[in-house]
């Protein structure tokens, strides 16, 4: 545990390095990171990653979590041991939760960070003198060399084997005063196994505490009605008698030679000046756009040919049948379909992460949070806003340090307007149809380009005005904070960056992988096989046709593929869905697309994959040449002409098409109410708009 | 500083270390109005109007 911007994230990924697992804690979203550590050979001992806070009394979802897990003796995370990581440089002000964990009567360590930068003289620590003054035992380290981390784990293996010294009780910081002694006395009968400091939180706390019942509650509120307990007043006076004991303790051991550097202010004196500040951030989000299409290019590109080539050699190898169909058009398709987006993911959280570590979001969150608050957010939206460019889903669940429940509510309510990386082949897909290839003013900008940025401003846009509507319908009496600590700049830590990207890639490949798997053999049985008798008699019939017109090997194998998948079960859904969709400019294969992209929007692109190669007797990979050559057999036209491909494109703009979103926004908010009615808006919006666009294109 | 106005901003406040006795500069205003970019001693915070205006300096 430690306060925000301590390096304990950093230090965590030190000792830990890829022996890390990331869940949920139970029963909330917030994020776990669970590690393992070797001490010796045969002892390894789990180490989690507790959010950041500055005390037990909280404000935000994820502070909260650092609250229950150490009053609710029976939860799953209650812990055995404590490491604490404080900054060194910082030490004046790290000391407060540390002082409380204390009194928990659990033994713990302490950890005093970045020791790199106390090592260049700028301060000194008598750590021998601080260890025995606080009575826990302390050692430096530094997160960013690993400095130290010999020294923390042989005093790890000394706790776990209970060789350390318990802290008193009785020496602990602050005096407990009647009121407070009162309360724990009553409350013992209640909890028998808790010691006196938990019981006094619990009387601070019980009104939001998970584990108690309502029965509980009851019993609490009524001996804290009893005893006079004061929360505020008392958490107050606490507070101010722990800083009155350990001040005078950090004082006597630190010593800082040199002035400090003031880099930081001197870099905020542009980067969060009135004029530049904004326009460095609209720079910075404009490069990251740029280079999430620059350089995931080539590797796209090598994975699309990979893919292609695995799918002819396929096709060559196995005898035709249904088997080679199954692997071919079924499994490499989907396949491929997902992974061709890991460039473009791992760029966007590099990045992303890379703003994080060197301590910018922070600037970004106090920078807006005048302007978030016309639309009701937080500063703190802005981190939720710009993570959902790469997916909503972690960017949902960053809005867990937003205290104020409405304006949380809002910033997850809007958030999946934003488009994110699954958007990404749907726009590349269909903007060659949408928009001609065009250069102005010499090549500098390009018309394909121009109408990605306006769909990605179309998204910020809706959000805004979304949220906007949200504002003014929801009330709330909660108060609303910025109070935001703006760490140090500081290098990056490329092994914190490279953690998350590899993490995030991982997780997207495994979970995003396993739905759109699962869902193109699905999809490619669905489109192989017909009710009854109905896929034979389109083949015959198909068959027949060709015959009579004339038409050559290819053109003849086309017919039928089309005709089959006409007939197949996937072809009776999307003409089930087509009276629906029609008045958008959808015919019944993109009807198929649109249900399975349900399930995550990038599905759209290897639904087309799947659906168009089925049969094909070609051997190209892109998609694009096959939706190229799509005609309506009742028009003759080409069906992604400017108008349906516009309709499209807005559709997938605004539409809710993601499974996992509603997913997570169900957990964040815990209750169906919430993903239900952003479900409707977002895809009432998609609807309406795309119909609009369509009628006036066409 | 000399006190807080407010106890809940107090207690929040108080929590990261700005303490009655605190030195606190004024740094600079947010681009759009409405938040403050103060230093705490060695500490960088960025607070809103209303959560600094209930520090009351000496």
């Amino acid at each position: 545990m430690g306060n925000p911007n301590s390096g304990k994230t950093s230090l965590f990924n030190q000792l830990t390095g890829l022996q890390q697992k990331v869940g949920n804690f139970p029963g909330v979203t917030v994020e776990k990171k669970v590690g393992k550590i070797k001490l010796t050979n045969e002892i390894n001992i789990d180490l989690v990653d507790f959010p950041g806070t500055y005390s037990f009394y909280p404000t935000a979802a994820d502070e909260k979590l650092v609250v229950q897990s150490i009053v609710d003796i029976d939860y799953p995370d209650y812990p055995q041991g404590f490491l604490y990581v404080a900054d060194s440089t910082k030490l004046d002000k790290h000391l407060l939760l540390l002082t409380q964990i204390r009194d928990l009567g659990i033994p713990v360590v302490l950890a005093l960070n970045m020791s790199d930068l106390a090592d260049q003289g700028k301060v000194e620590i008598d750590t021998a003198k601080l260890s025995e003054k606080l009575g826990v035992p302390v050692v430096r380290v530094s997160s960013r060399t690993g400095s130290g981390v010999t020294e923390l784990k042989e005093l790890l293996l000394q706790m776990y084997r209970g060789a350390l010294p318990m802290p008193k009780a009785n020496s602990s910081f602050y005096r407990i005063s009647p009121e407070e002694s009162k309360l724990a006395t009553a409350l013992e009968a209640d909890f028998p196994r808790h010691n006196n400091y938990q019981r006094i939180l619990i009387g601070h706390h019980y009104e939001w505490l998970p584990f108690l019942d309502q029965e509980r509650k009851a019993s609490v509120a009524e001996k804290v009605e009893q005893t006079k307990f004061n929360s505020l007043q008392l958490q107050v006076r606490e507070t101010m008698e722990r800083f009155d004991h350990f001040t005078p303790i950090v004082r006597s051991v630190v010593t800082e030679p040199g002035s400090r550097s003031g880099l930081s202010e001197k870099l905020d004196n542009i980067l969060t000046n009135k004029v530049f500040g904004p326009l460095i951030f609209f720079v910075l989000m404009l490069f990251i756009f740029q280079a999430i299409f620059l350089w995931a290019g080539y590797p796209m590109d090598m994975i699309e040919a990979i893919f292609g080539h695995a799918t002819s050699l396929v096709k060559n190898v196995l005898p035709q049948g249904w088997l080679s169909g199954l692997i071919a058009d079924g499994l490499l398709a989907g396949l491929g379909g997902i992974l061709v987006f890991i460039p473009q993911i791992a760029i966007l959280f590099f990045l992303i992460s890379l703003l994080e570590e060197v301590g910018y979001m922070a600037r970004a969150a106090f920078m807006f949070d005048r302007l978030m608050q016309v639309f009701g957010l937080n500063g703190r939206s802005v981190v939720a806003l710009i993570s959902g460019g790469a997916c909503a889903i972690p960017a949902v669940m960053s809005t867990r340090t937003i205290s104020n429940w409405k304006e949380r509510l809002i910033t997850i309510l809007v958030t999946p307007f934003i488009s994110c990386s699954a958007r990404i082949p749907v726009y590349t897909a269909l903007i060659a149809f949408a928009v001609p290839q065009k250069t102005y003013l010499g090549g500098v900008l390009n018309a394909q380009g121009l109408a990605f940025m306006g769909l990605y401003l179309l998204g910020i846009a809706a959000a805004l005005l979304a949220a906007l509507v949200f504002k003014w319908i929801l009330r709330s009496t909660d108060s609303s904070f910025l109070m935001l600590e703006l760490p140090e700049y500081r290098l990056p830590v490329m092994r914190n960056v490279g953690l998350t990207v590899w993490e995030k890639v991982k997780s997207f490949t495994l979970e995003a992988g396993k739905i759109i798997l699962i869902i193109s053999l699905v999809l490619w049985i669905l489109s192989s096989y017909g009710p009854g008798q109905k896929m034979e008699t389109a083949r015959a019939e198909a068959r027949q046709t060709a015959q009579v017109e004339n038409l050559d090997e290819t053109a003849t194998a086309d017919l039928i593929a089309a005709r089959q998948i006409e007939a197949s079960y996937a072809g009776h859904i999307g003409k089930f869905l087509e009276p629906a969709i029609e008045p958008l400019g959808f015919d019944w294969k993109i009807g198929i697309a649109l249900v399975t992209s349900f399930a995550a929007r990038e599905v759209f692109v290897g639904t087309m994959a799947t659906i168009y190669s089925i049969g094909s007797q070609e051997d190209e990979f892109s998609i694009q040449q096959r939706m190229a050559k799509e005609v309506n057999p009742k028009t003759g036209e080409k069906v992604y002409n400017r108008a349906t491909s516009w309709s499209l494109l807005l559709f997938y703009v605004f539409a809710m098409q993601c499974m996992s979103t509603l997913a997570v926004v169900k957990r964040e908010t815990n209750s169906w109410k919430w993903p239900t009615i952003q479900f409707f808006f977002m895809t009432g919006l998609a609807y309406l708009s795309s119909l609009v666009v369509y009628q006036v294109l066409s | 500083m000399s006190h807080f106005r407010n106890p809940q901003i107090a207690s929040k406040l108080m929590a990261m270390g700005i303490m009655p006795g605190s030195s606190i500069r004024m740094i600079r205003k947010a681009p759009f109005g409405g938040g403050c970019y103060i230093k705490v001693d060695n500490l960088l915070i960025a607070l809103r109007e209303s959560e600094a205006l209930s520090i009351i300096l000496k």
